[in-house]
């Protein structure tokens, strides 16, 4: 008798507890943003015309953020959170971190692009985007 | 437009359901939904590994080859076709009506999760962009470049070593529409998710009971991380839906001793390796639950050849890929001094230890834990099985392996240990979960016995055939 007592009972938490939390789970997604403003929809329109303006046969760009320039302040996460989404933009064109390669995206905040380039001066030629993106060239 | 998408879609889960249907040639009303439900996987990964090849080629009729393949699959099962009732009457007990409408109002749920998370996250999550559909762009865009999708140039975050089974599915469909939409891999994920349900479903179906059946797919879609984690885009519940497909494919040998089940069971192991890094670790895995079928079977070199015959072909592809166009896996880059002084660190031991416990108690926090999975079957077991202990005791071992594997990458890898758990481990643990829950409901009684049996229900409900 208490055996099948247990067994109706857990039958019946197990299912209704599913049920509670599939609904629970739905009002949940609310939270993940609005319909309209995807960030990583965001972040392709804001690279729309820094693509454009980059050399169809450039297969690598090296990748400039402020995590790279000294005494600049900066969000690890958020860092890490943008390159991934600058390269995902980008592809198939790969974004290596660093300044090696002749074409580099420089997604800079102004304080840090003012202290890149006042060491850098002269070397590379900027093409500036809104939102703090900027298409360097390095001059030979 | 996803009209389209499904469309193309349904040519590679027609050509799997085709493929589990020629191998496994039996004529079984009961058995049609399983076959299709294993045809989900198989075809859609027999598929990205026919474009992986194809892509060497440098052609661009691939939706010629796939309606071929299709079209010659088809005169095929034509020509070997034995009549036999599609729909056989199946008389639903009032307790089975409830628990099917229980289980639609999930499904209907999940579906309103999916679309919502879809709608707000068309990219998906952080490795969906760093990783599958970055490696989907990577082949779509880069035409005739698209191997510089194994460009060692990439910095570790983007794993270019990942299998892509995910990846070139995303990619083969564009490059059938001609053209990029988001819609590809929101619909892919979607296949995977609902997919998974639909065979675990099917299997208990097969084995025990429809309340069984529907009881364990409320659970697993009431889980909302599998729902969240499975809308996103993530490579995880393919591997899922891998794993589990062979765990059923061991018991349906074990309970119908044909042994060319084992070749699909090979090649959804295969698929599995195909899928993510863990699904090379589940080829070991299956390979000892091949073992375990097979100890002191008269057959056993048969079952070997079949299993073999199965996994041959997409293994190769499978080590073409891993030993000659990808780079190394980064849990490996460090040397041997550095491993072993990760294995010999005692609290690496602790804190996985303590991570995986607190896991197992709080599945991401839901409330679903294992100590009450423990209870249920505690007060629900059932003594015998119609599965075949043999079979169950092979997918036991090969969840075990699987779950021991994953806490040893954890001792090795030489990522910060704290980051690493807290980003994978309640995804990883997922790849389990749709075989764990077949596991348990197959251990225990159907709920027809408990809740108002009718009369002769037991006959009826666990295994007519």
């Amino acid at each position: 008798m208490l055996r099948s007592f247990l067994r109706i009972t857990i039958l019946g938490v197990v299912i209704l507890w599913s049920v509670y939390q599939s609904v629970n789970y739905l009002n949940a997604t609310k939270s993940l943003g609005s319909l309209e403003e995807d960030p990583v929809t965001i972040w392709e329109s804001k690279f729309k015309k820094l693509k454009k303006a980059l050399p169809a046969d450039v297969k690598t760009v090296g990748y400039l953020a402020d995590w790279d320039i000294q005494d600049i302040e900066y969000s690890n996460g958020d860092q890490h959170g943008e390159y991934v989404l600058v390269q995902y933009v980008l592809s198939p064109v790969i974004a290596v971190r660093g300044s090696e390669p002749e074409w580099i995206i420089g997604n800079l905040t102004p304080r840090a692009y003012k202290k890149w380039w006042s060491t850098t001066q002269g070397q590379y030629e900027v093409t500036f985007f809104k939102h703090n993106l900027y298409l360097i060239h390095r001059i030979e | 437009m996803s009209l389209p998408i499904v469309l193309i879609y349904l040519i590679p889960v027609f050509t799997g359901s085709l493929i589990v249907h020629l191998t496994w040639n039996r004529n079984d009303p009961k058995l049609l939904l399983l076959k299709f439900a294993l045809g989900v996987g198989i075809g859609i990964g027999f598929t990205s590994l026919l474009y992986f090849m194809f892509l060497f080629t440098h052609q661009s009729w691939f939706l010629v080859l796939l309606l071929g393949i299709l079209f010659l699959l088809s005169m095929i099962s034509l020509r070997t076709w034995k009549p036999f009732p599609f729909f056989e009457r199946m008389p639903l007990t009032r307790l089975q009506k409830v628990l099917l409408l229980i289980l639609a109002i999930v499904i209907i749920l999940d579906l309103a999760i999916f679309i919502s998370i879809s709608l707000r996250r068309p990219h998906g999550a952080w490795d969906s962009w760093a990783v599958w559909n970055r490696a989907a762009r990577f082949i779509y865009r880069g035409g005739a470049d698209w191997q510089r999708v194994f460009s060692d140039e990439f910095h570790w975050l983007f794993h270019a070593d990942y299998p892509l089974l995910v990846p070139l599915t995303n990619a083969w469909v564009w490059d059938v529409l001609n053209f990029e939409t988001t819609r590809v891999p929101v619909i892919q994920s979607g296949i995977y998710l609902f997919g998974s349900a639909l065979l675990l479903f099917s299997a208990l179906f097969v084995f025990r009971s429809i309340g069984t059946a529907s009881l364990a797919t409320i659970v697993l879609m009431g889980l909302p991380d599998f729902v969240g984690i499975g809308s996103n885009q993530l490579a995880d519940t393919p591997l899922a839906l891998f794993i589990a497909a062979t765990a059923i494919l061991f018991c349906l040998y074990s309970k119908y001793q044909q042994p060319q089940i084992l070749a699909l069971a090979g090649m959804t192991s295969a698929l599995a390796a195909w899928t993510k890094n863990e699904g090379m670790i589940f080829l070991v895995s299956s390979l000892i639950g091949l073992f375990v079928i097979s100890y002191k079977n008269k057959q056993a070199w048969l079952l070997a050849a079949w299993y073999f015959g199965g996994i041959v072909v997409p293994l190769l592809i499978v080590l073409f890929f891993r030993f000659k166009l990808a780079p190394s896996v980064d849990l490996f880059d460090s040397g041997l001094v550095e491993i072993w002084q990760r294995v010999t660190d005692v609290s690496r031991y602790t804190l996985t230890l303590k991570t995986f416990a607190g896991e197992f108690f709080n599945f991401h926090r839901w409330g679903y834990n294992a100590p009450s999975f423990l209870l249920y079957y505690l007060v629900l077991r059932q003594k015998d099985n119609t599965i075949g202990s043999r079979g169950l005791l092979a997918v036991l071992v090969m969840l075990v392996i699987q779950l021991l594997a994953y806490f040893a990458i954890y001792i090795i890898t030489p990522h910060d240990l704290e980051w690493h758990l807290a980003f994978s481990l309640d995804r990883i643990l997922l790849h389990i979960y749709p075989t764990a829950l077949f596991l348990l409901f197959s251990v225990t009684v159907a709920p027809e016995t408990i809740l108002f049996p009718p009369k002769g229900a037991t006959s009826f409900i666990i295994g007519t055939r």
